[in-house]
């Protein structure tokens, strides 16, 4: 610590400091509460313009009016009064971007809220933005590798897609979602998080989670906590969507997760009843399918010409008694290119994670799968679709024929096979091996209870013993015969190895 | 029938009292009320009162302004600065009114309808703070 230096230093702040003066636009506080502020003045206000509150708090123009405008206040409302002087800032609410936001927790302003000290960026993105246009994109062909064996096979998630994950609450909605990102470890690709009114030790737990993992490298989480003010939860999704669009424009893949987008509606109806905007369905205002589709849309795959780069969104909601029809739902799943549906039934039963094949789809389909992982995933939705109109009958025992029986048999194995537990992701090869042995009847004559244990063996084989056949698919994507061959001739010798001891 | 918005009682106040003697305004005056008490809308009273003078100051080219200060202002210094405003906004005839407040440390706030230029010794500290804390 040296005492000259440090008078030095504030010596030459001091003096590179330059006090202007400048005519600022002003309005005054007419009336505040709950988090919104009408005020008059401010001719020349924008729509989403930054304000200026006293003690630097920040506010957004929403209501433009005759004479009078609404504005949302982000931050502490406690202390603004009636008669305060507001300043424009002239600037449309921005937050800042760069590659120093990966691996922290800021809030929708762009704070660095994890207090491991401040970032330095150079750009500003502005939260509304609109979409890419149709020249600009391209069709989703790349797979985005979720490491959950169900959704991989069955419902591919392609870069560029949104796939929405539906369910009640607590049937692992966001286990899905951290899984994801947990697999998305050197796939190149960059991930953001985006927690819309959760709860503050959940956050907490997810981050710690992903740091043991060490996905918090490729991976910004963007807080609006549940008792953050609701406009906080409100432009939530649009600063992480801003900072994805930044790295997208870099032509880089990002992943980004919505968590979740009911209670977004929430927050924003919230919003327009205290700014008196007409209440329709459900209370909503009359504008909140485009507060969805305006958010979603912006996820795309870029064109080669623009940098080829992508967006993925896995938007998440959540439902209330398994009812998929209330509004919100129909208006993201009609948004949406697919969805992933959980059920509290399946959960309870033990089938985790609790995805209900039937009705989940993805719009974008194969197209966005590897040759390896089509070609086992054929047959896998076939199995399952035959066991479950079969199932029904498997209650009444022993009286069906042979053929159906195997069928039921290896619908059981089905089920029991994709079933994977949390933060335990799955490389598309491995994936491929273990369908492989399932679809062409391997394993129909081990038991059902002793599955999970032979999976862990078979999968430890091959790591140790036949890693050449598992490179062979990593590296090819593809079952050409010659693979087949060698796949089939290392799931033989690991039965007879697994019999023998 | 749609109800009258305040801006638009205004407008047509100005526009039938606009170049009227004093005896007619008077009558005007009566009728307008009139038309108010019918139409049910006697509490616009007074927001109509505030945003005419707004509209005549502005046909009027004249400003209202408020000089903030920590210590009264000597008339000249009050002089110069209703200069500096007709010259800035390009006015005929500004109506100052100086109201002293100790919270500004020193120098002086010029506060007009939607615009200030604040040469408070508290604005330039508080800046200060901002760049020192960067």
């Amino acid at each position: 610590m040296d005492k000259d230096y440090i008078v030095e230093q504030l010596k030459q702040q001091l003096e590179n400091f330059e006090a202007t003066t400048q005519t600022e636009k002003i309005g005054v506080v007419v009336e505040v509460g709950d988090g919104v502020a009408k005020l008059s003045g401010l001719t020349e206000a924008m729509s989403s313009e930054m304000l200026e509150f006293p003690d630097g708090i920040i506010g957004v123009v929403l209501n433009l009016e005759d004479g009078q405008i609404g504005a949302m206040i982000l931050g502490n409302y406690e202390n603004i009064k009636e008669g305060d002087v507001v300043k424009s800032t002239g600037k449309i609410l921005s937050i800042p971007v760069g590659e120093a936001m990966m691996g922290r927790v800021i809030n929708p302003l762009g704070q660095i809220i994890d207090g491991k000290g401040e970032v330095e960026t150079e750009k500003f993105y502005p939260l509304e933005k609109i979409a890419p246009g149709v020249i600009t994109r391209q069709s989703v062909d790349q797979p985005v590798q979720t490491g959950i064996k169900a959704i991989d096979a069955m419902i591919p998630i392609g870069r560029g897609q949104r796939e929405l994950i539906i369910g009640d609450r607590q049937t692992g909605k966001t286990a899905i979602a951290i899984d994801t990102i947990i697999n998305q470890k050197s796939q190149n690709m960059k991930c953001i998080y985006v927690a819309i009114g959760q709860k503050e030790s959940k956050i907490a737990r997810i981050v710690a989670e992903l740091e043991k993992k060490g996905a918090m490298d490729y991976t910004t989480i963007v807080v609006a906590g549940a008792s953050d003010p609701a406009a906080f939860s409100f432009i939530a999704p649009y600063a992480g969507c801003a900072l994805g669009e930044y790295f997208m424009d870099q032509g880089q893949d990002v992943l980004i997760i919505y968590d979740d987008l009911s209670k977004h509606a929430w927050a924003y109806r919230q919003i327009s009843l205290i700014l008196k905007r007409p209440p329709g369905r459900e209370a909503y205002p009359g504008d909140v399918f485009y507060l969805h589709s305006r958010l979603l849309e912006r996820s795309a795959r870029l064109d080669k010409t623009f940098g080829g780069g992508s967006m993925t969104a896995l938007p998440i909601i959540e439902t209330q008694g398994g009812d998929v029809s209330a509004y919100i739902p129909t208006n993201v799943i009609s948004i949406t290119d697919g969805q992933i549906y959980l059920e509290s039934d399946l959960f309870y039963k033990g089938i985790r994670p609790a995805l209900n094949v039937g009705l989940s789809v993805s719009r974008v389909g194969s197209a966005a799968q590897t040759k390896a992982m089509k070609k086992v995933a054929g047959k896998l939705r076939l199995d399952l679709a035959q066991f479950r109109e079969l199932e029904a009958f498997a209650q009444f025992g022993s009286d069906l024929d042979k053929s159906t029986r195997n069928q039921i048999e290896r619908g059981r194995r089905t089920v029991e096979v994709l079933k994977q537990s949390q933060y335990s992701p799955m490389s598309m090869k491995d994936q491929v091996t273990i369908l492989y042995a399932l679809t062409n009847g391997f394993m129909d004559d081990v038991a059902v209870e002793d599955l999970k244990k032979w999976e862990d063996d078979f999968h430890q084989y091959f790591k140790s013993t036949a890693s050449e056949v598992l490179e062979l698919i990593d590296k090819r994507k593809e079952l050409s015969e010659e693979i087949v061959e060698k796949l089939e001739k290392a799931i033989k010798e690991f039965k007879e190895v697994y019999q023998s001891n | 029938m749609m109800s009258l918005s305040v801006s638009q009682y205004t407008k047509a106040l100005y526009q039938v009292s606009e170049n009227k003697s004093p005896k007619e305004i008077d009558f005007i005056i009566n009728n307008f009320l009139k038309i108010l008490q019918k139409n049910r809308q006697m509490k616009l009273v007074e927001k109509i009162i505030a945003e005419f003078s707004l509209l005549f100051n502005k046909k009027n080219k004249i400003i209202e302004a408020e000089i903030i200060s920590r210590d009264k202002l000597t008339i000249e210094t009050q002089k110069k600065i209703e200069e500096f405003l007709i010259k800035k906004y390009e006015i005929d005839k500004v109506i100052t009114k100086n109201v002293i407040s100790q919270k500004i440390k020193g120098g002086i706030i010029i506060k007009t309808q939607n615009e200030m230029i604040d040469f408070s010794v508290a604005n330039q500290l508080l800046k200060l703070k901002r760049a020192l804390i960067k």
